[in-house]
């Protein structure tokens, strides 16, 4: 099965999986651990990742799977899928819901992304679009508070050191969780689509200022002792707005965050789909049904705070070898081979 | 006297072939000096000044090339012949004759050699034809006559400015109210006969140049398989048409406005008619091509576009209304300010069951009188409407059965659902709110977006003869997706709203 | 529930709830008390005395008694952040003496309880009387080391009316029991910079009263290591002034010199109380902090109160209303 994507909906694609999951929850982690130069380190770390994303677009020929390493990130992305999952129903039952059972909750919404991955590609492609007004509601929410930031919390930079300085570098690797994505879909890029640099750079800068912007809110907002007690910073945030007719606007927000997130899984399950079924395989939508059911019932099983917190320390390590050295990797080792997309194309 | 004779048997066997019906005349007339013909028609299709008109032009037609013809045997005849020879040129004279006079071909008459099965599908169509049996011939007069309405306005589809005029059941009134508006001979019309017993035709028509080629192979396809017996309303063509026939949402659009079908058609769009009605169905159509009406392109620029906001805005409303309602009384209190929920709290405090049995109730009653007052005479329906908006909305909320805030809220969603100016789309909506008050009642808030969520996916699959049904916001067309939810002006150069991409990129 | 109250410490807590009753026509206010280890238990307990669950959503405001508030205050705060149902955006006051009476108030007015006292506590902030809060940014502060709370502070007038008494200074976590009055929080204001819409502040002037009115004020800070100026530009606008004239630009410089020197005195009385309390409710603590973090400390609130904050007052009076 193959799809033709366009230079937009790459990018959306792209834009949509990246922020995802991480979106309302690295920051506590970034800043717990790099205090005030938060805002330093997540730079740095955004100027690393606009290389690679430059570095795959130059090499993009020399990258393809073979088995070995399409099962290697099938179980990556499904792993990360089911972190995923967890902390989205954590995240609804505490906010939302606390009286539902954590079952029916995942039962529902990866119902409702089973439906939508049964049906054509397109339609998850396209799907993404109907987010961006939701972006831009979320956007004018943040800026209403406003008002409450105070701007002297961003400095002074490199005063208040800690001893795991360091990692605040790891964790802002998490905001850019879906850098692999970009090289997987590149070879399904229309073929007269051309992609010019200043398209990534536009790109890359919209991404990083979407996220900059919840670190500096989250720095000016909040008092650095007391962000050690919160571990959804934006939605807390938006819990403390006040907007004239409406009281809760964190509800709203965790809608909005909940079909982001919907989309997100949905995106990731096409581009499994995508890298899987590739050439004809018998019942697909049976596949689905089954990788669906594994992954629900998995989460099930893991909902437990202890293992949520667990996992949200160390799927980082995950995502800096999957996303950002295993894509290098392969393209270095078939640069050195001497072997092409074209190529495995013939010899598959 | 033979020809008498096998004029007689004719007639027999052809009353039998049309079963002995009161309203098939065929009867023997003289047509010309020696040669009786067969004048077989429906009495009821026929157009009979004209028929008798017609007759009588082929009656002189015929005396004056007899007259000429026995002038030149007169002059050409010297010796003297056998009774044979002349009676074989006496038949041979009347079959020149004959053949003469089957030889004129005018606007309404046409010749073509005698085929009993063609015979039948000529006079069920309403022809009168003239069998000569001698030389095996039959003439066709096509004055066919079927009744139908004048092109008055469509009662369902009214506009404030514009054209008033609708379609009618009739082809050839049809096809001159759309070429009227497009004197082109791009504009091509095609005809197909459906319906084994039923025969009836359908015929479709687009503009050359501009139309959708793929999507006009799809049509014809779908219309060559249709195999079945009866053909009887537009339904089951639209049905045949259709690319998912479950969906709710209707994928094709039918309208009575010639305005209409030629805005869309030379969009690029295709559209099929059948005599059965006087709805043309117009494909491929997205989404937001219902949202638009003649209204909109006749008013200023900038209240036009305000309306067709106001109209977008009212398909939200219509579905997500009562949902809301629901979850915010059932689950979310917290949302209102405490003003207001105080006064909510107020007045649901003295309903006995749930908000969603309140609102279900409210629901029934209002779909209740809105299928009744489709049948209702004129007569009595103003009363009705009065006494049933006075009666039921002030009565039951005195008898506490539903609360104040209900009855306004029900009233708002049944105004804004028939906002939609197409029909089929205003019962699609009306029904999609059930869905979403159950799953309202349900989860809430969260129910309504898991609903949500399934209605865009659900919206994403839908094609129309094969396009995305909802173009332009996917696949994303930002050019496009401006000229949906705004309307420009008309000067200077630019181009019409185009759905699709249209062979032609410079029009005007 | 739209209001509540916390007298008492932990371990031996009463608390009081407020909340409006439906009846046929109108709303009523009732009142309930509880008794318990802490707030929630003490939750639980007043629960007991009520046909419903309560149902915190509308929480407008928070009463603490000030022997409550002696204590570490994020102690009883703390089940409000963790509970996704409460608003964060309610109002938080210190009241002297006992809670119960400010709660019978509240019984027969108009709107709810909370309501009354929530709308009471933002017409103060809205004259510049009490820095605005809400408990988001209460808390915030209360984790903040750089800045410290100053709440609004209540008490019971003569004719059973809450009356605003000034400002409960805190000092870290706990109410210091200093408490700063009306006209020392309007200058307070002036110096955090968080003005409302109509700050007045009235003189003697030579027997005459004067009244003025805020129309704008930039403040700068100039901060060196042991001694901090704050230089503020005071544009105002005259209110009242029976003794008139003020065309003549001496009696107005003169009227200016005046006021300048009283908003001086006065604000250097304001800083000295809050170094008495240590309570760093300017937020200098902050600008240090970012600014030049070498003379920032830990332990703000002690090296706060040594420090010499000399506040320069420049006043100008720009409009004198429709009289001249």
């Amino acid at each position: 099965m193959t799809i033709q994507l366009t230079k937009v909906q790459l990018f959306l694609l792209m834009f949509v999986m990246q922020t995802g999951f991480v979106y309302t929850s690295f920051q506590n982690m970034v800043i717990e651990h790099s205090k005030r130069d938060a805002t330093i380190q997540f730079l740095v770390v955004a100027v690393i990742f606009f290389m690679q994303l430059l570095f795959f677009e130059r090499m993009h020929k020399y990258f393809f799977l073979n088995k070995f390493t399409k099962a290697l990130y099938l179980i990556y992305w499904t792993s990360y899928i089911i972190v995923f999952v967890v902390y989205i129903t954590y995240v609804l039952t505490t906010w939302v819901f606390p009286n539902t059972p954590e079952s029916v909750l995942i039962a529902i919404f990866l119902s409702v992304c089973l439906y939508a991955s049964i049906s054509r590609p397109e339609t998850a492609i396209n799907i993404g679009v109907v987010l961006i007004p939701m972006l831009l509601l979320f956007l004018l929410f943040m800026f209403l508070t406003v008002k409450n930031l105070s701007v002297t919390n961003l400095l002074p930079f490199f005063y208040d050191r800690s001893n795991t300085w360091f990692m605040g570098f790891i964790f802002s690797t998490y905001a850019f969780g879906g850098a692999e994505m970009y090289i997987v879909l590149r070879k399904y890029l229309a073929k007269s689509e051309k992609m010019p640099k200043k398209a990534l750079a536009i790109y890359f800068i919209i991404l990083t200022s979407f996220y900059l912007l919840s670190i500096t809110f989250t720095l000016m907002f909040f008092s650095l002792e007391e962000l050690k007690l919160i571990p959804e910073p934006i939605l807390y945030i938006l819990h403390s707005v006040e907007v004239t007719f409406v009281k809760r606007l964190d509800l709203f927000f965790v809608y909005i965050w909940l079909s982001w997130s919907l989309v997100t899984i949905v995106n990731y399950v096409l581009v499994i789909r995508v890298v899987y079924f590739e050439n004809k395989i018998k019942y697909p939508k049976v596949k689905l049904l089954i990788f669906f059911i594994v992954v629900g019932g998995t989460a099930n099983v893991m909902f437990r705070f202890s293992i949520l917190e667990f996992l949200k320390q160390n799927l980082v390590y995950g995502v800096i070898a999957f996303s950002f050295l295993l894509p290098i990797l392969i393209i270095v080792i078939n640069k050195l081979r001497g072997r092409t997309v074209s190529d495995s194309v013939k010899s598959s | 006297m033979t020809q008498t004779i096998d004029i007689k048997l004719e007639i027999k066997r052809l009353n039998k072939q049309f079963l002995h019906s009161s309203d098939f005349i065929a009867k023997e007339i003289q047509l010309g000096r020696e040669e009786n013909v067969i004048l077989c028609y429906y009495s009821s299709l026929v157009n009979k000044t004209d028929v008798e008109q017609n007759l009588v032009n082929l009656k002189k037609l015929s005396e004056s090339s007899s007259q000429n013809n026995q002038n030149s045997k007169q002059n050409s005849n010297q010796s003297v012949i056998n009774q044979s020879e002349k009676n074989s040129e006496n038949n041979q004279d009347s079959s020149t004759q004959n053949q003469q006079l089957a030889n004129e071909e005018t606007i309404t008459i046409t010749t073509e050699k005698y085929d009993e099965q063609k015979l039948v599908d000529y006079v069920c169509n309403g022809e009168t034809l003239i069998i000569l049996l001698q030389s095996k011939q039959m003439i066709r007069l096509q004055n066919a006559e079927f009744a139908h309405k004048s092109p008055e306005e469509p009662e369902n589809e009214q506009v404030l400015r514009g054209s008033h005029e609708g379609l009618v059941e009739n082809l050839d009134v049809n096809i001159q109210l759309i070429r009227k508006r497009i004197k082109n001979n791009k504009l091509v019309v095609k005809t197909i006969q459906l319906g084994n017993e039923t025969r009836t035709t359908v015929y479709y028509f687009y503009v050359e140049n501009v139309v959708d080629s793929e999507a006009l192979k799809i049509v014809e396809n779908r219309l060559n398989a249709i195999d079945i017996d009866m053909l009887y309303s537009t339904g089951q063509l639209e049905e045949y048409l259709d690319d998912q026939v479950w969906s709710p949402f209707p994928q094709l659009l039918l309208t009575e406005r010639p305005d209409r079908v030629v805005a869309n058609i030379l969009e690029g769009k295709i559209a099929v008619m059948s005599d059965l009605s006087n709805n043309a169905i117009i494909g491929p159509v997205t989404f937001f091509s219902f949202y638009q009406t003649p209204d909109d392109f006749n008013s200023r620029v900038v209240v036009g576009t305000f309306y067709r906001l106001t109209r977008l805005f009212g398909f939200v409303s219509a579905i997500f209304l009562p949902a809301f309602y629901i979850a915010i009384v059932s689950f979310h209190f917290e949302v209102l300010p405490l003003e207001l929920a105080n006064k909510v709290k107020t007045d649901i405090n003295q309903i006995p069951y749930r908000p969603l049995i309140e609102a279900m109730i409210m629901e029934i009653t209002i779909e209740l009188i809105r299928e009744a007052s489709v049948r209702l005479p004129k007569s009595i329906g103003q009363t009705i409407g009065i006494v049933g908006g006075l009666v039921i909305g002030d009565a039951i909320v005195s008898a506490g059965l539903v609360s104040n805030l209900m009855v306004i809220v029900v009233a708002f969603t049944a105004i804004s659902s028939f906002v939609v100016p197409s029909i089929e789309l205003n019962t699609t909506i009306r029904t999609l709110r059930f869905p979403f008050m159950f799953l309202a009642s349900l989860f809430g808030f969260f129910g309504i977006v898991i609903g949500t969520f399934l209605l865009v996916i659900h919206l994403l699959n839908l094609s129309s003869l094969k396009r995305p049904y909802f173009s332009p916001i996917i696949p994303f067309d930002p050019v496009a997706m401006r000229k949906v939810f705004f309307r420009g002006p008309y000067y200077g150069a630019n181009r019409q709203a185009r759905s699709f991409k249209s062979k032609r990129n410079d029009r005007e | 529930m739209s209001l509540t109250g916390f007298e008492g410490e932990i371990g031996k807590l009463t608390a009081y709830y407020a909340y409006p009753e439906a009846t046929t026509t109108e709303m009523k206010t009732v009142i309930i008390t509880g008794k318990g280890v802490s707030p929630r238990d003490v939750r639980q307990d007043a629960e007991l005395n009520v046909e419903q669950t309560m149902d915190l959503s509308v929480l407008s405001t928070i009463l603490i008694s000030e022997k409550t508030a002696e204590d570490d205050i994020y102690n009883y705060l703390d089940g409000y952040f963790r509970d996704s149902n409460s608003p964060i955006t309610s109002k938080l006051a210190i009241v002297q003496g006992d809670l119960k009476p400010f709660f019978e108030v509240s019984e027969d007015k108009q709107s709810t309880a909370g309501e009354y006292y929530d709308r009471f506590i933002t017409s103060l902030e809205e004259n510049s009387m009490v820095i605005p809060y809400t408990l988001q940014t209460a808390s915030t502060i209360i984790f903040e080391n750089a800045q410290d709370l100053a709440l609004p502070y209540l008490k019971m007038g003569e004719e059973k009316h809450p009356k605003a008494e000034g400002l409960a200074l805190f000092s870290g976590r706990s109410f210091t029991g200093k408490i700063l009055t009306i006209d020392e929080g309007v200058l307070l204001n002036i110096l955090n910079d968080s003005l409302g819409f109509a700050t007045r502040i009235s003189y003697l002037y030579e027997d005459s009263p004067v009244t003025v009115r805020i129309n704008k004020s930039k403040r700068k800070l100039n901060i060196s290591e042991d001694k901090i100026e704050i230089p503020l530009k005071l544009e105002f606008i005259l209110s009242e002034f029976p003794k008139d004239n003020l065309d003549k630009k001496n009696k107005r410089l003169e009227l200016e010199k005046f006021l300048q020197d009283e908003i001086e005195k006065d604000m250097k009385g304001v800083i000295k109380k809050l170094q008495e309390a240590k309570c760093d409710a300017i937020g200098l603590g902050r600008h240090v902090r970012a600014f030049h973090p070498r003379w920032f400390k830990e332990d703000w609130n002690e090296h706060f109160s040594t420090l010499d904050i000399s506040p320069k007052v420049d006043v100008e009076i720009v409009k004198t209303g429709i009289l001249e």
